[in-house]
């Protein structure tokens, strides 16, 4: 049992998965590609491999003599990419390198990517990192419209909290939100106001406010702050948070271990 | 019946107008362009049909405007002073913000560049409604 469970631990060490598949890469592609080697033997799987990937361009399958010319197309890059990595042109090549470096990151990804994960790992992860799930605020308001300038403020504001009736200038816009999220308040009266709804005191009459409309006398009725949803709501985004999260830091762990095996010297000029 | 509301976070309006479109009896088309609601009505009153210019508050250095000019809201009920029951027409409604600067401007302020004198570094942003159609058949 105790073994069997190691064993399967094991099998889930992202450092295994990379030496597997590098051993399987070099076996595959490591004696055809190596340098030294001066015989090109261009087999069947090859052949039909070019005959695949002209029917996939063209939607037919190659004639004789353009089945010939993929071939000897083919014998000149070996023979081209050989030459070059007699002469070394592999080695001091950003392109080259970057390109190499993308495909052992790629190693340590694929492992793991299958694993759903539970309801549980899903719900820690959404606690420990709840800003990056968070809805927004939400407010019921009363808002009245002063035009450009604040003129008629200070009577509107008398108005309104003698519980008289002050329409101020018309606007298209309604007088009274029952419930509108910051990003909607924002949309409507630019990114001022629902800050000023994060501030004004509630259940009263205050003013001016500025919008990018203008000046306004507004009365915050209700505010509800920016909660976490629960987990059914945003458990898409939660998994695919996770799995990135967990893809960096398997991608990370495979590193150090490589990374072990060198002495590192760094020199700095002074 | 006509009403406009300025982007909260863009440029104020400048005006409205109503573009209306028709075809006369030989045929030929014809377009004409009427101001109906423009800002400060009281100050800038239309000459010879057409009212002048808001104002440029456009700093070209800076690819900067203010909202110094021009009103957050326009609206008006405007009637078509040369109606004619008998013609076919078209009318849409397009709306003027007050000049701001292009984003050639923008990208030469950002870049450093130097402009040729021939570039626009300032235009007037509109939007369009879309059309309605008069039909004296209908």
């Amino acid at each position: 049992m105790k073994i069997g469970l190691r064993g399967a631990g094991l099998l889930r060490e992202p450092l295994l998965h990379f030496i597997a598949l590098g051993a399987l890469i070099f076996a595959l592609f490591g004696s055809a590609a190596s340098p030294d080697e001066r015989r090109i033997v261009i087999d069947g799987a090859r052949i039909e491999r070019l005959a695949g990937q002209f029917a996939q361009n063209f939607r037919r399958a190659p004639s004789g003599a353009e089945l010939d010319a993929l071939i000897r197309d083919d014998v000149r890059e070996e023979v081209y990419y050989r030459e070059a990595l007699r002469l070394g042109l592999d080695r001091d090549d950003e392109v080259v390198r970057r390109r190499m470096r993308v495909k052992m990151e790629a190693f340590g990804d694929t492992a793991e990517e299958m694993a759903a994960p539970d309801d549980a790992t899903l719900q820690r992860w959404l606690d420990a990192h709840p800003a990056r799930f968070a809805g927004e605020a939400s407010y019921a308001f009363d808002q009245r419209y002063l035009g450009s300038d604040a003129t008629g403020a200070q009577t509107g504001l008398d108005l309104l909290r003698a519980g008289r009736e002050f329409a101020g200038v018309a606007i298209a816009l309604p007088a009274s939100f029952k419930a509108i999220g910051a990003g909607e308040a924002a949309e409507l009266f630019g990114d001022d106001l629902p800050a000023a709804l994060d501030r004004l005191p509630l259940g009263a009459w205050s003013g001016p406010v500025r919008s990018g409309l203008g000046q306004h006398l507004v009365r915050v009725r209700k505010r509800e702050a920016a909660a976490p949803p629960p987990l059914w709501r945003v458990r898409q985004r939660v998994e695919n948070d996770w799995r990135a999260a967990m893809a960096q830091s398997r991608r990370e762990r495979a590193y150090r271990a490589l990374l072990e095996r060198y002495d590192v010297v760094i020199e700095k000029p002074e | 019946m006509i009403s406009a509301l300025k982007d909260p976070i863009g440029a104020n309006l400048d005006r409205v107008q109503v573009v209306k479109g028709w075809i006369d009896t030989s045929g030929a088309t014809h377009e004409k362009v009427f101001d109906v609601a423009w800002s400060d009505p009281g100050k800038r009153r239309p000459v010879g049909g057409k009212v002048p210019a808001v104002g440029d508050t456009v700093d070209v250095a800076k690819a900067s405007y203010a909202n110094t000019v021009g009103a957050p809201q326009l609206a008006t009920v405007w009637r078509d002073p040369e109606f004619d029951p008998a013609v076919r027409a078209l009318y849409y409604v397009r709306v003027l913000e007050v000049p701001t600067p292009t984003w050639v401007a923008f990208d030469a302020l950002r870049y450093k560049l130097k402009l040729p004198p021939d570039v626009r570094v300032k235009a007037q942003e509109r939007a369009y409604t879309s059309p309605i159609w008069y039909d004296p058949v209908a």
